[in-house]
């Protein structure tokens, strides 16, 4: 019995060939980014001409975003390990359309080891990205439901562990301030004669223990709303006196959020003070339920973390009293006695 | 992601890759605020030095040169600019929390969500060394960071040497920063897209034992990795907050060392904080790109050398 003489395999032996028409674009620049050789597929997926990208930058071809993204970690990686593989970058076609890539890139060295200069090489990903971009959204989406119910979780945990006013007014300004990555974030509660006593947390604008309320913190007590600056810009236009407070204190961003009692009364406030200026206010309450825990029954102060904004959502004011009528929480004993909410307005 | 965004109980998700686990993040770490003075404990030193991975190198006498990264990697990028300093310099080297071989777990959203919070932490590194006279060299964002602690503790500080500074990354009426905030939507885009797919070259890998060689290159990776959630922020704090009103505190003489060519921080960024800090001097380097550090360190030593002298 013989075998069949197998078939002559076709030959595919021209470097060349390779190089211009494989299925992939191929690109060499300088570290500078100036592009030095393209190949066909590339020039064909952009619509460019060789003369077109000889000599142009290959960043410039990038949207802001991925040229902020390849000067600072693409590049340093590639300079420090000689190669960076599947970054996921988009670059501008002659015709405008961004061409989403996936790149591999090559330091090649000079025989003394000194760079010479960039290899890249360059993959079609439109179908990818638009799979990709859907998961990155998926991700955005439940990481921010995700930490808003982690925020609740721990919150609650913390609240029925803790025993005494002073833990859980500790415990409050500690989830508070996580919530929000504030700087720093302290919990103030309204003393008989109506002025604010820090009970918790960390405060700038404390002397001897009593708050210098200001007029963020007058109108959150007399509203029962939260009231928030977003900036020092957003200061100067609504808060101008506060403007030299912020700045002296490094706080670029306030929320302040009244603590209501069950008959929808003032008792205190949760102060969180920003380090840096977010960038719009704050969406209103997604969040209508109260902490529901020991002690904390009837403090509807609600801080879970906003999404993308760093804002927290907050119960509006007075809407759907809790269940309970418990005297023994903290809450009901810090009451001031007369109704402040009422004196300040 | 979002600036609130906090690490959920267990343990890190750097940690669940099976690779050998850094010493460094596992050990309690004793507080800092608790009231002792800190430079007398010397517990509360190598907390520090362990928190920010401070190397140090050349003699221990000499005037101290405090190196800070960037956005983006981490100490390894002075790799090349150091050797320049070591013969007459105490040279400190360290990585921000969050970046390259840091504590992780020191990590706190609301404390790293401006720069003062990183200024928090040179200071805490100038105190627990014991450094005066110090010649701060920053990076990037770092150089605002040394802009913050000198404008704190002028006295510890001889010097500040900006390379690439940038107090404000977003264009305003009147203002040339660069970059809209569409853009760096656009940079959080391209982290998040880059974090789907970064298997080899950015994912995060903490590595133990350093005496082991085939981890080398698993090494070598990690310096320019860093938690997504972190970059994150970190991104967020480095391109949007605005630092304009400290430049004109800075009392310490200071050095901007601007590219010709740099995509980050343009030419009108560096002469508006030269303009902005009081006796500054302003030096346009030949190196082009962001990151003269690493593709002229000749250059950017020799410019440093000769303010110095």
């Amino acid at each position: 019995m013989t075998a069949p003489e197998p078939a002559p395999l076709p030959s595919d032996d021209s470097f060349e060939e390779l190089y211009e028409h494989g299925p992939v674009g191929q690109l060499s620049m300088t570290l500078e980014g100036a592009i030095i050789r393209v190949n066909a597929t590339l020039l064909r997926w952009t619509g460019y001409t060789a003369d077109q990208l000889r000599g142009a930058r290959f960043p410039d071809l990038l949207d802001a975003g991925g040229r902020l993204f390849y000067e600072t970690r693409f590049l340093p990686v590639l300079r420090l390990r000689g190669e960076a593989r599947e970054v996921a970058l988009s670059l501008e076609t002659a015709s405008g359309v961004r061409l989403p890539v996936i790149i591999n890139s090559v330091l090649v060295t000079n025989q003394d080891g000194s760079p010479r200069l960039l290899r890249t090489a360059v993959l079609d990903a439109t179908e990818r990205q638009d799979y990709e971009r859907q998961l990155v959204l998926a991700r955005r989406s439940s990481e921010g439901t995700e930490g808003r119910l982690r925020v609740l979780q721990d919150a609650s945990i913390e609240f029925a562990r803790s025993g005494t006013e002073d833990s859980l007014t500790a415990a409050l300004a500690a989830k508070a301030r996580g919530a929000l990555a504030a700087a720093g974030a302290s919990v103030l509660l309204l003393d008989e004669s109506g002025a604010l006593r820090l009970a918790a947390g960390t405060d700038p604008l404390a002397s001897a223990g009593e708050h210098r309320m200001l007029r963020p913190e007058t109108e959150a007590l007399s509203s029962g709303s939260v009231v928030t600056i977003a900036s020092i810009a957003d200061a100067a236009a609504r808060y101008p006196e506060l403007v030299d407070v912020l700045l002296e204190a490094r706080v670029e961003a306030l929320c302040v959020t009244p603590m209501l009692d069950e008959h929808g009364q003032p008792m205190g406030l949760v102060m969180c003070r920003l380090g840096r200026a977010r960038s719009s206010t704050p969406p209103r309450s997604s969040c209508r339920r109260p902490w529901l825990s020991r002690g904390a029954r009837s403090s509807r102060a609600c801080a879970c973390s906003g999404a993308s904004s760093g804002w927290p959502c907050t119960t509006s004011s007075r809407d759907s009293p809790t269940a309970s009528s418990s005297t023994s929480g903290w809450a009901r004993r810090s009451r001031p006695r007369t109704a402040p909410g009422a004196r300040l307005r | 992601m979002y600036p609130g965004r906090m690490r959920p109980p267990g343990p890190s998700p750097l940690l669940s890759r099976g690779a050998p686990v850094s010493l460094n993040a596992r050990r309690p770490r004793p507080d800092l605020f608790s009231g002792a003075p800190i430079s007398l404990l010397p517990s509360a030193v190598d907390d520090v030095r362990r928190r920010n991975n401070v190397t140090e190198s050349g003699p221990a006498t000499a005037q101290p040169m405090l190196f800070a990264h960037g956005f983006g990697c981490s100490q390894e990028m002075w790799r090349t600019v150091t050797p320049h300093f070591e013969d007459d310099h105490r040279v400190i080297l360290f990585d921000a929390v969050g970046a390259g071989r840091s504590d992780l777990t020191a990590y706190d959203a609301g404390k790293y969500d401006s720069l003062d919070g990183y200024a928090d932490d040179v200071l805490g590194i100038v105190e627990a060394l014991d450094l005066h006279d110090v010649v701060f060299v920053g990076h990037s964002v770092s150089a605002m960071v040394g802009v913050l602690a000198a404008n704190r503790a002028p006295e510890r500080f001889a010097a500040l040497i900006l390379v690439g500074p940038s107090p404000r990354y977003i264009d305003e009426p009147g203002y040339t920063g660069g970059f809209s905030q569409t853009d760096i939507d656009g940079l959080l885009d391209a982290l998040d897209a880059n974090y789907l797919g970064w298997s080899s070259t950015m994912a995060p890998v903490i590595v133990g034992n350093a005496d082991r060689p085939e981890l080398g290159e698993e090494l070598t990776s990690s310096f320019c990795s860093t938690d997504p959630a972190i970059a994150s922020q970190f991104a967020r704090v480095t391109f949007l907050s605005d630092n304009r009103r400290d430049l004109a505190a800075v009392t310490t003489p200071t050095l901007v060392l601007q590219c010709s060519e740099d995509p980050i921080a343009p030419l009108p960024v560096g002469h508006y904080v030269h303009e902005h800090i009081p006796g500054s001097l302003l030096v346009v380097l030949r190196a082009t790109g962001h990151c003269p550090n690493m593709s002229d360190p000749d250059e950017l030593a020799r410019e440093i050398r000769s303010f110095l002298a």
